[in-house]
């Protein structure tokens, strides 16, 4: 048999072609339909049901995990604020700090100075008032020594004319007055 | 003139001879001195001082150092 034989009749009867009875055919597409309705109802749609609840659960927890994301970003954020401003203010008070502890250092060395330059002005006016006593306990004595010296000197010195002579100069000038 | 009716007070350093005590007594009669009453003091030096009430008159070379010694 031929090709073209078998082609023409497969088109004049394709059933009887293919050794299959139209009935048969017929039968098996209604248990198909049947199967695919009852498959449909039994098993597709509560499958897609669950694939749905599935993928609203999916969705929702993708929001949640956004909205986490997004919390997390603003936690990252804020905290990254906070520590910024930890960071500025710790500078600030270590800056202050420093500024204090430089101020105090001035301060002492300051309050130091001063007391050094106390301390030495009154050494020195101590040590100039200690030079003047001296120097005047030393004219004293010089002069006490000079007058001792002269004493002598005119005791022996004066004669008794001398001495009438003085006197008589005293009596003659108290006498004017 | 003030006048004293009293003695007044000399202090020498050597006892004063005739002449001298005529002028000392002179000159505290011109005070209002009736009597003078002389006191040897070698540690005036020199010179003479004259006690007359209140007043005193102070020529000794004492008192002279002592006026040096201050100045110096």
């Amino acid at each position: 048999m031929g090709i073209e034989t078998i082609a023409s009749q497969l088109l004049a009867n394709p059933f009887e072609a293919l050794g299959l009875e139209w009935q048969s055919v017929v039968l098996h597409l209604v248990n198909l339909v049947i199967l695919t309705v009852g498959l449909y109802f039994l098993l597709f749609k509560p499958v897609k049901r669950m694939i749905k609840e599935r993928q609203d659960k999916i969705r929702k927890m993708e929001k949640e995990n956004a909205d986490l994301n997004e919390e997390v970003k603003e936690m990252k954020a804020s905290t990254e604020l906070i520590l910024s401003d930890a960071k500025k203010e710790a500078a600030s008070i270590h800056e202050n700090a420093v500024k204090v502890a430089n101020q105090k250092a001035d301060d002492i060395v300051s309050s130091a100075r001063r007391q050094a330059k106390s301390l030495i002005e009154r050494t020195e006016k101590e040590m100039e008032e200690e030079q003047r006593k001296l120097q005047s306990d030393i004219e004293q004595q010089i002069a006490d020594v000079s007058m001792a010296v002269a004493e002598k000197v005119l005791n022996r010195k004066i004669t008794p004319e001398d001495d009438k002579k003085l006197i008589e100069d005293c009596l003659a000038q108290w006498s004017k007055d | 003139m003030e006048t004293h009716e009293g003695t007044a007070r000399v202090i020498l350093a050597r006892r004063p001879d005739p002449d001298l005590n005529k002028k000392i007594v002179a000159f505290t009669q011109s005070r209002g001195c009736t009597a003078v009453k002389y006191t040897i003091d070698p540690k005036i030096v020199g010179g003479i001082i004259i006690y007359i009430g209140d007043v005193i008159y102070d020529g000794s070379l004492r008192s002279r150092l002592d006026t040096i010694k201050r100045s110096i």
